[in-house]
């Protein structure tokens, strides 16, 4: 008897104490709802002439050719998934983009297909080094006027001299070497002319 | 004789005054009052849904910002005396967005800024996926800036935290549905891989209960 007075008197208290703090057992309450974000990147390209878009070969004589210690560094940035390439133009067939009005100094024989070590006369270009994939038809040079180096000429419509493949985070750099002779019939004087580099994105 | 006769009388009365007591007892009972106490705990409950669960911002060009078509009312209703908190989390360590490429690897980068100090939009200088309070029933907080719209270049933005981190907070009982309007932002590098991204972020609504 006495303990079951405890136990009412026990319970008596408990109810008290609830009552004078209101302690009453609450769970926290929460919801979620989740939104799907969706976009799609655009291909994107840009081609910059970092150093090197102006070369100056300075007096040439014929038989002596000319190297240009100035290499033309072309920097490339694209998100393309599969990469991008460079072409070359001079907008003339078997003469190069150089001339004094109306007479041109020939293209080095090597193609950009199979670019050749220096020998003949012309003004020619080949890729010296590269961030992503140096061609090996360019030879194995490491400088720019390397003498394992190989030169093309440069065809008057754009033709794909450097591929690279996959996509890059970041700039994608190629440096390219610059050299020319003449025979010794060419017309003395000042020559100049424009080479155009055309950044292409591989989409598929 | 006259004795007995009138003790038998006298138990008669008494016994006659008793009855009637005992009936008047009994009419009194019929009258009797009592109260029942009634008690209940209204338990606290929260409910919440979007006026969309899709945020499509379409084709992105880098450098261009886009910010969709129209941005997110968050309702919720709660019977909490304390008001409630919004947050949004998207499960993504670092510094990456939920936003995925389709390679599975590639991530758009979360805009820098954080939701203790959302920060303006530059366009074509700030990058990555932010996201912005626009408009609140309830006190929307000033740090998000003095715009009124999803698209509104006064709005400040912030990248969406892994963990969920509070964007708003409604203090206060509030009767009806309490509406938190929300906005996203997107750009990207120009190096940012091409193609299509998709992800999603979690918005949670967390009563006050103290």
């Amino acid at each position: 008897m006495k303990f079951l007075g405890k136990v009412f008197i026990f319970g008596l208290v408990i109810v008290g104490l609830m009552g004078i703090f209101n302690f009453v057992p609450q769970k926290v309450e929460a919801d979620t709802a989740n939104v799907t974000l969706s976009t799609s990147v655009l291909e994107y390209l840009s081609l910059s002439i970092t150093s090197g878009s102006t070369i100056s070969f300075g007096n040439l004589t014929p038989g002596t050719p000319i190297c240009s210690n100035t290499a033309t560094v072309v920097s490339v940035t694209t998100n393309a998934a599969n990469g991008y390439t460079i072409g070359l133009s001079d907008g003339s067939d078997t003469n190069s983009a150089m001339h004094k009005n109306s007479v041109y100094i020939p293209d080095y024989a090597g193609t950009i297909a199979t670019p050749t070590s220096w020998s003949g006369v012309g003004l020619g270009i080949g890729l010296w080094a590269a961030d992503t994939n140096k061609e090996t038809k360019y030879g194995t040079g490491t400088t720019v006027c390397d003498t394992n180096n190989k030169y093309a000429g440069i065809p008057s419509t754009v033709t794909a001299a450097h591929t690279v493949t996959g996509y890059r985070s970041g700039a994608d750099t190629s440096s390219w070497s610059w050299k020319i002779d003449v025979p010794n019939t060419q017309e003395t004087g000042t020559y100049s002319g424009t080479v155009t580099f055309t950044a292409t994105a591989v989409l598929s | 004789m006259d004795f007995k006769i009138k003790k038998v009388f006298f138990g008669v009365l008494v016994v006659g005054v008793l009855l009637v007591l005992e009936m008047i007892k009994l009419s009194a009972a019929k009258a009797a009052t009592d109260t029942i106490t009634l008690s209940t705990d209204v338990q606290t409950s929260l409910a919440m849904y979007l006026s969309s669960n899709t945020y499509t911002f379409g084709n992105l060009t880098a450098g261009t910002p886009k910010k969709g078509s129209a941005g997110i009312d968050v309702y919720v209703t709660t019977n909490a005396s304390n008001g409630y908190t919004l947050s949004i989390s998207d499960g993504v360590a670092g510094s990456d967005s939920a936003l995925l490429h389709t390679d599975n690897t590639t991530r758009i980068p979360d805009a820098s800024a954080s939701i203790a100090a959302p920060a303006p939009w530059v366009s074509g200088t700030t990058k990555g996926l932010g996201v912005t309070v626009y408009a609140a029933d309830t006190t929307k907080e000033g740090k998000w800036g003095t715009g009124s719209t999803y698209d509104d270049v006064n709005n400040k933005y912030a990248g969406v935290p892994q963990t969920a981190d509070t964007i708003h907070t409604s203090a206060g009982y509030k009767t009806g549905a309490d509406t938190t309007s929300i906005a996203f932002i997107v750009d990207v590098n120009p190096d940012q891989k091409a193609g299509s991204y998709s992800g999603s972020v979690t918005l949670t609504a967390t009563a006050v209960l103290l």
